[in-house]
This record gives C-alpha cells, sequence and structure tokens, in this order.
C-alpha cells in the first residue's frame, strides 16, 4: 500500500472521529436535559415508592417493599380520596370528552362550507385557547358566581341567586362550560383540516349512490378523517384524566379545598409541608394513577387502529377507478 | 331529456349549496358572539369603578359617568393594598416564558440536526426511546421531580429561596421537548441531504452549515415550535404552583398569581381581578393577533400528519 493511501484513510478516520464528536456535542444539551429531568426522575419516583421517605429528612428513608401501593386498596383516607377524586374525574369525562369531539366536529362542518368571513370565525373559535386556565377561571367564576351579582344571577334570578358555583352538580356543569368555551379551538382546528382533505371525488361517488347527507356522513367522511380523530381523542381523553386547572380555579368558599381529581390529590399533597413524610405514599399514587393513564391510552390506541379495509363506499371506489 | 335534468340538478345543487352557506354563517355568527362574550364581559369589568360593579351587575359596561382607569393605574404605583406585586408577576411571567423559549429553540434544533445530518451508533435506537417517553404520563415525572427539587434545595443552604433557583426548575423540564424534536426532525429529514454534503466538502463546519443554511430553511417550523413554546409557557398552572408553594408572592408567575382572584366569591376585588386578566392576556392576545395563521395551519398540519 502507497503512503498516500495510508494518510487518506489516515484522514478520514480522523474525520470520522470527528464527526462522532461533533454529533455527542449536538445531542448532549437534549440528551443532559431529558436525562435530568426525565430519566432520573423515573427511576428515582420508582425506588421512592418503595420507600418511607421524607425529602425534608433523607436520613430517616427506610425501604419498605410494595406497601404503599397496597395502601392504595386498604381503609384509609389516602385510599378514599383517590378512588372519589378518580371517579369523579371518570364521570366528568364521559361526558366532557364526547362533547369536546363532538363540538369541535360540528363546529368544523359548519367551517368547511366556506360561508363568507370563515377566516375570522375560525380565528375566535380557536382564541380561547391561547389562554390560560386561571383567566377562564376568573371569567367564568364571575359570570356564574353564586352571588347575586354574578351575570347570570343578576339577569335571570337577582331575588335568590342560584348557587352555581357551590351546588356540586351545578359547579360541574359550569366547569364542563368552561372547558368547552376553552378547549373546543384546538380540536375543532385539526378537525377542520381533515374535513378539508377529505377527497371531494369520494363524495361525488356516494352522492351519485344516492346517498343521503347522513350516510354520505357515516360513510364518507367519518372514514377519511379517522386518523385525526383517533388524534383529538387520544389528547383529550389525556388531557381530561389529568383534570386539575378547570376543578382548581372554578370553585366557591365551601369547595375550595375539595379534592376533585387525581391530579389535584397529588399536586395538594405534595404541596403540603405537614404530608411531606408521606412522599412515597404519593409517589406510589401517582405511578398508580400514571399506569391508569396509560392503559386508557392503549385501549384507546388499539380502539382506533386501522383495520384492513375501509369503508365501504371506499372499497368501491378504489375498485371503480382500478 | 338527459342533459335536461342534469342542467336542473346542477342549479338545484347551486341553490342547496347557497342555502348551506347562509345556515352555516347564521350559526357560526350566533357562536362566535357567544365566544367573544366572556372577552367583552372581562374588558368591560375591568373598566367599571367598584361602585359600579356592585350597582350595576347587569350589563357588561360601565353605565355612564362610571368609566374609569382605576384598576389599571394601581399597577403602576408600585405601592397599593394588594396589587403591588403585579409588574413583578409580568416580569417573571416574562423572563420565564422568554428563557423557556429560547433554550427550547436551541436544545431541540441542535439535537434533530444531530439525528438528521450525523450517523452515529444507535442513533435510531434513541429515537425510539425518545419517542416512547412521550407516552409516560405526566403524574409520574412530576412527583419525583418535585422531590428533587425540595431535596437538593433543602440540602444546600440558601438554596430553596434562591431565585435562580426557582426559576431554573420553572423553566428546564419543559425544555427537552419530544414533540418539537420529532416536529423538527420531520422538518430537517425533507431538506436533501446533497445540499449539508457539499457544503461539508466545500470545508464548512457543521456549526457553520447549521446556523446558515438549516435555520433559515427551518424558520417556519422554528417559528411553530416557538409559538407553541410560548403559549404552554406562559399559560404553565400545575408545575409552576408546585414549585412556588410556600415562597414569597414576589415568585410567581401571573398565571400563578391569577388563582388567587379566580373564586366566584370576591367580590371587593372583581375589578382589580379583571384587569390583571386584562394585562395577562395582552401578551398572548399580541402573539396571536400577528401569528394566528401560522398558529393554526401548522396545529393543523402537525394534527393531521402525526
Amino acid at each position: 500500500m502507497s503512503e498516500a493511501v495510508i494518510n487518506r484513510k489516515k484522514d478520514r478516520r480522523k474525520e470520522i472521529l470527528k464527526r462522532y464528536g461533533l454529533a455527542i456535542g449536538f445531542v448532549s444539551p437534549f440528551v443532559l436535559v431529558f436525562i435530568i429531568f426525565t430519566v432520573i426522575p423515573l427511576i428515582m419516583g420508582f425506588v421512592i415508592s418503595l420507600c418511607k421517605y421524607n425529602p425534608y429528612d433523607l436520613e430517616s428513608t427506610t425501604f419498605i417493599g410494595f406497601s404503599n401501593y397496597l395502601m392504595l386498596f386498604g381503609n384509609n383516607v389516602l385510599a378514599r380520596t383517590f378512588w372519589q377524586a378518580l371517579g369523579k374525574t371518570l364521570i366528568f369525562d364521559v361526558v366532557a370528552v364526547p362533547c369536546l369531539i363532538i363540538i369541535p366536529l360540528g363546529l368544523a362542518y359548519l367551517i368547511n362550507m366556506k360561508p363568507p368571513g370563515y377566516k375570522i370565525f375560525r380565528a375566535i373559535i380557536y382564541l380561547p385557547s391561547v389562554i390560560s386556565i386561571t383567566i377562564v377561571g376568573v371569567l367564568f367564576g364571575a359570570i356564574f358566581s353564586d352571588s347575586e351579582l354574578g351575570l347570570i344571577n343578576a339577569w335571570f334570578s337577582s331575588e335568590n341567586p342560584i348557587p352555581f358555583l357551590s351546588d356540586p352538580v351545578l359547579r360541574w356543569t359550569v366547569i364542563l362550560l368552561a372547558s368547552i368555551w376553552w378547549q373546543t379551538g384546538t380540536n375543532f382546528i385539526i378537525l377542520s383540516a381533515a374535513l378539508r382533505n377529505v377527497p371531494k371525488s369520494l363524495y361525488e361517488a356516494c352522492e351519485m349512490d344516492g346517498g343521503s347527507r347522513l350516510e354520505l356522513f357515516i360513510h364518507v367522511t367519518l372514514p377519511n378523517i379517522k386518523g385525526s380523530l383517533g388524534i383529538v381523542l387520544f389528547n383529550t381523553l389525556i388531557g381530561y384524566l389529568n383534570l386539575y386547572g378547570q376543578p382548581t380555579v372554578l370553585n366557591s368558599a365551601i369547595n375550595r379545598n375539595n379534592i376533585e381529581s387525581p391530579m389535584m390529590l397529588i399536586q395538594q399533597w405534595l404541596n403540603s409541608f405537614e404530608r411531606s413524610s408521606l412522599t412515597g405514599l404519593i409517589s406510589a399514587t401517582a405511578i398508580f394513577f400514571g399506569l391508569i393513564v396509560m392503559l386508557f391510552t392503549f385501549i384507546e390506541r388499539y380502539l382506533m387502529k386501522d383495520r384492513k379495509g375501509g369503508s365501504k363506499y371506499e372499497i368501491q371506489y378504489k375498485a371503480y377507478e382500478a | 331529456m338527459k342533459s335536461n335534468t342534469k342542467h336542473t340538478k346542477l342549479s338545484k345543487s347551486e341553490k342547496q349549496r347557497l342555502k348551506e352557506k347562509t345556515i352555516s354563517f347564521i350559526l357560526l355568527l350566533i357562536i362566535c358572539i357567544i365566544w367573544v362574550f366572556p372577552f367583552l364581559y372581562m374588558f368591560g369589568m375591568s373598566l367599571k369603578t367598584d361602585v359600579d360593579i356592585g350597582t350595576n351587575p347587569t350589563s357588561i359596561f360601565p353605565s355612564a359617568g362610571n368609566w374609569t382607569l382605576e384598576h389599571y393605574l394601581g399597577f403602576i404605583s408600585m405601592k397599593g393594598d394588594r396589587i403591588d406585586d403585579l409588574p413583578i408577576w409580568m416580569i417573571n411571567s416574562i423572563v420565564v416564558t422568554f428563557l423557556s423559549v429560547l433554550f427550547t429553540l436551541i436544545v431541540d434544533t441542535l439535537a434533530s440536526y444531530a439525528f438528521v445530518f450525523f450517523k452515529f451508533k444507535g442513533k435510531n435506537t434513541i429515537f425510539a426511546i425518545l419517542l416512547l417517553s412521550m407516552t409516560i404520563p405526566t403524574a409520574i415525572s412530576m412527583t419525583p421531580m418535585f422531590t428533587m427539587y425540595a431535596s437538593v434545595g433543602q440540602a444546600i443552604e440558601g438554596l430553596a429561596n434562591n431565585r435562580a433557583y426557582v426559576m431554573m426548575w420553572l423553566i428546564l423540564p419543559g425544555v427537552a421537548n419530544v414533540f418539537n424534536l420529532y416536529l423538527m426532525k420531520n422538518f430537517f429529514d425533507s431538506i436533501p441531504k446533497d445540499i449539508v454534503e457539499s457544503a461539508r466538502s466545500d470545508g464548512a463546519s457543521d456549526f457553520k452549515i447549521f446556523y446558515k443554511i438549516v435555520l433559515p430553511l427551518a424558520k417556519s417550523t422554528l417559528m411553530l415550535v416557538s409559538l407553541f413554546a410560548f403559549v404552554s409557557s406562559w399559560n404553565d398552572l400545575l408545575w409552576p404552583q408546585l414549585i412556588l408553594s410556600g415562597k414569597d408572592s414576589t415568585f410567581q408567575t401571573i398565571t400563578v398569581a391569577l388563582t388567587g382572584y379566580a373564586s366566584g366569591d370576591s367580590w371587593e376585588y372583581k375589578g382589580i381581578a379583571m384587569a390583571t386578566s386584562v394585562f395577562a392576556l395582552i401578551p398572548i392576545l399580541i402573539v396571536f393577533i400577528i401569528t394566528q395563521n401560522k398558529m393554526i395551519d401548522g396545529l393543523a398540519t402537525t394534527g393531521v400528519k402525526r
């Protein structure tokens, strides 16, 4: 082998090594932050959940195995609060999640008819999605206030004000209304883009067959927006299992400290200094709750998975094209 | 005969379309009026005098002679009864949000550049693990993160009330965002590799290629990522509430501080609450008005593709 070839090989090796170093340099900030704020907490969380642990008194740490998890199935304050909060959240979600799919879908359907000024309508419907839940709390708290000064009470029932935020059922209704106003926008935008992407020729094919409007919607629209519908459902489901902001800000004096969702429970117990000796238990609760959330998302993913085939009209249309 | 029926059918469907447009216009108009209403109410209430809030609850705007800016002017004077911290809350929010966006951009673009334009062992495995980590629920990572924050703060003297330490914990956990990484990687993948290769063989360093060629091409994706980072950082409640609990009120961000006004009860502070909300809304509103088309398009495409 000549010297030149060896030199070239050496150069190439040097080059590769240099590039390798650069690659590590480029990825390392991300990986470092990821390890510190995701990987380590993940491991630590699991270890803590197996211990009696107090972040302000590390020497008292003792390993106690899975008994923190067993506490969740026992008869104690934490277990009772947790299951009650989970129940409330799930009941709310059964109503709220369909509302937050169907209403945005309906609005997307209307926008897709492209009436004059539809871009302005679109921006207005989307706007509440970018504001913070605390602003939503201030607004809906004033509009639906228990007091006779609240807007709805002042308009309709100033003589004997309706306790919108104290009565449990009414309060959850206000939370639902606030949620719809606040979060319709995001799903609405995604779904209207999906509707826009449905091929027109499919509609025409179905119309030729004499399909009615409803049939058109079921056989053409729905199968074609299934992907986006899956994403929207996935995001909404996770968001509402993790319900936190709405019940935190929409309250009155008598239910200010109520725990209405698992996230509120975890947040409030972590936050209270007196309960810091229970950190292991809270950690176990958080992991257990996290697993429930994951279970729901896996079920959702499984149900929305693309089956082979497609809708009746799609198959016919494809056969016709071929 | 055949062409005749076709002709009437066409005009019929045109008529139908016009009818549809009219109906959807009317429905959307009604909905948008309802949608805008809370904003109008907020703005109107913030301009009412305290007396007017008590005596004139049925109208959303102040009655004649009761228009006032007192709830806004109260913020300018640093000493007042309750609200004197508002300028500090705003500054806190602005600093935290600005740094969050900046770090997100730097960290995430650098990493996605490496994932696309460098070859290294285990690249695909690492990326797959990162994608998988997106399914970890917030609850699981939040608890130990708070524990770390509390333990370290406790262990080192004076750290618990150190502004930089608290800010770091507000900013950094959101910086390594896998979804942003995924968005940017998707875009970088669409850049022809030849461009980068030829620049490399011309002797340009990767750093130069990164900020002279790749970043300018990715402008709109960067814009989108910063918009999402901006909105989510400004509006974040759960994590900052945890981090800032028990801290001095001057540590708070505007979103966290507003929870104190959110309750339906305290009517003596409603004017101030509304004016504070208007302040909290202004930065978001400015960004929204300037970039709403980009935001909506970005959301639509990322949502549909994913």
